[in-house]
């Protein structure tokens, strides 16, 4: 059951640029996802996964989970630095961090080019809220970063090899120090939530991230 | 190389570190040095602390095993100031963290290992706050550094003195990456490094993800010292 959302997550992005594309309105999405012969692929690959729902999933597909997720990250920090709305130390903070995600993009891109993996996650477009004020900037911050770091806790128990699980708890560890941080910055006087933090399960992460998705 | 024998050993090396970051806040707050929105993040980060006690203590119950005690007293340094007091709270929480992510791939249960990500993550929340407050870059890399069981015992044993029921003879010089270049500066996070050091405990039973691994292992380990140097340089200063 988990598995077949987190299978559906990992193709999210790239399913649904796809369909807007299909759908006329190629116009938005460009070419920066996913263009020509990939989008015949990335589609072959969806309709797979309605029959392979059932396997198990593979570290990899974990990977490229996180990998869509940090390509959402990535873009929102990209944006964010760009509208120029943030000042002093949250536009600092800003720029630092997305520095992180971008980071975390590259490694995880390496890291599945090398094991050939079939369908790398891509950047996608978002459907973010206007980056017009810091206080707007920094509560969307708080909307997200959380899904980082409970997607990454939840996911953790599924990974098997026990190398990626430590590079797993190192980049999860960097999004909740990020998100203490931007709370800290967005004011709240409890930074820190509680004594553990966000373990999202699949379908929450679903949930949280597709009102982002076109 | 596995630094630990099984869950029970994971969860009593974390509670004995719980203990010890309790008392410390507990400690921290009635010095009543710390004012304003730090004394609130004290109070707030000591009842996590005591949470994880209790958690880690229940949990070791249930699985069979028996629960380490806090210890009557630690040898704190003086919560005579509040600078003093904030940098000894980032390293005492750096090292947390620290050890959390270097002992949870070890960890075998599923539902230990969520719990025990979970906890490690507000570590590093605590962590970044209190560099924060520091006026330190609030998180080091992309790539936390792990801290492995022999450096964290080499930095802590001092502290919990005599009578402790966790201390191990304090192995020195084991620290991970000393070749990579200490990331404490306000860079990108992976700068390359010599990726020798990180836990690679392997899985036989799973597919062969060596170079997977060693992919991502090689973006990680450039942060590796850091925390490692900030471990050693607080124990030079304790010495």
């Amino acid at each position: 059951m988990q598995d077949q959302y987190l299978r559906l997550l990992t193709t999210e992005f790239s399913r649904r640029t796809l369909l807007r594309s299909a759908a006329g309105t190629a116009g938005v999405v460009g070419a920066v996802a996913i263009g020509g012969s990939d989008q015949l692929f990335n589609l072959g690959y969806q309709f797979s996964q309605t029959v392979l729902a059932q396997a198990a999933l593979t570290d990899t597909d974990i990977l490229n989970f996180a990998l869509g997720l940090e390509h959402l990250e990535n873009k929102m920090y990209k944006d964010i630095v760009a509208s120029g709305k943030l000042t002093g130390e949250a536009a600092d903070t800003a720029k630092m961090f997305g520095q992180f995600e971008q980071s975390h993009v590259d490694a995880l891109t390496k890291a599945l080019t090398d094991a050939k993996y079939a369908n790398i996650a891509k950047e996608g477009t978002y459907k973010f809220p206007a980056f017009d004020t810091q206080d707007n900037i920094l509560k969307f911050l708080n909307v997200v970063e959380p899904v980082g770091v409970g997607a990454y806790t939840g996911a953790a128990k599924l990974i098997k090899d026990k190398g990626i699980l430590a590079v797993a708890g190192a980049i999860v560890q960097v999004e909740a120090r990020q998100l203490a941080i931007t709370r800290a910055l967005g004011g709240e006087a409890k930074p820190v939530a509680a004594a553990l933090s966000e373990i999202f399960t699949i379908d929450q992460v679903n949930a949280a991230v597709k009102p982002l998705l076109p | 190389m596995a630094d630990f024998k099984d869950d029970l050993e994971i969860l009593n090396y974390a509670l004995t570190l719980e203990h010890f970051e309790s008392a410390m806040y507990k400690g921290i707050v009635a010095s009543g040095k710390l004012t304003g929105v730090e004394q609130t993040y004290a109070t707030d980060f000591g009842a996590h602390e005591a949470a994880h006690v209790t958690a880690l203590t229940d949990t070791i119950s249930k699985l069979g095993g028996t629960p380490v005690k806090a210890q009557a007293s630690y040898n704190f340094p003086a919560f005579d100031t509040r600078d003093n007091i904030v940098k000894f709270l980032v390293t005492v929480e750096d090292l947390g963290a620290g050890a959390y992510l270097a002992a949870a791939p070890e960890v075998q249960n599923p539902d230990v290992l969520t719990a025990a990500v979970a906890i490690h993550n507000i570590e590093g929340e605590h962590a970044s706050i209190w560099r924060r407050q520091n006026k330190m870059v609030p998180v080091v890399g992309a790539f936390a550094a792990p801290v492995k069981k022999a450096d964290v015992l080499a930095a802590v044993s001092p502290l919990l003195g005599s009578g402790t029921t966790a201390a191990a003879p304090a192995a020195t010089g084991t620290g991970s990456g000393t070749a990579a270049p200490a990331a404490t500066g306000t860079g990108g996070g992976t700068a390359a490094g010599a990726p020798t050091t990180l836990p690679r405990t392997g899985n036989p039973q799973t597919e062969n993800n060596t170079a997977l691994t060693t992919t991502l292992v090689a973006g990680a380990a450039a942060v590796a010292a850091g925390l490692a140097l900030r471990a050693r340089s607080y124990k030079r200063s304790k010495a």
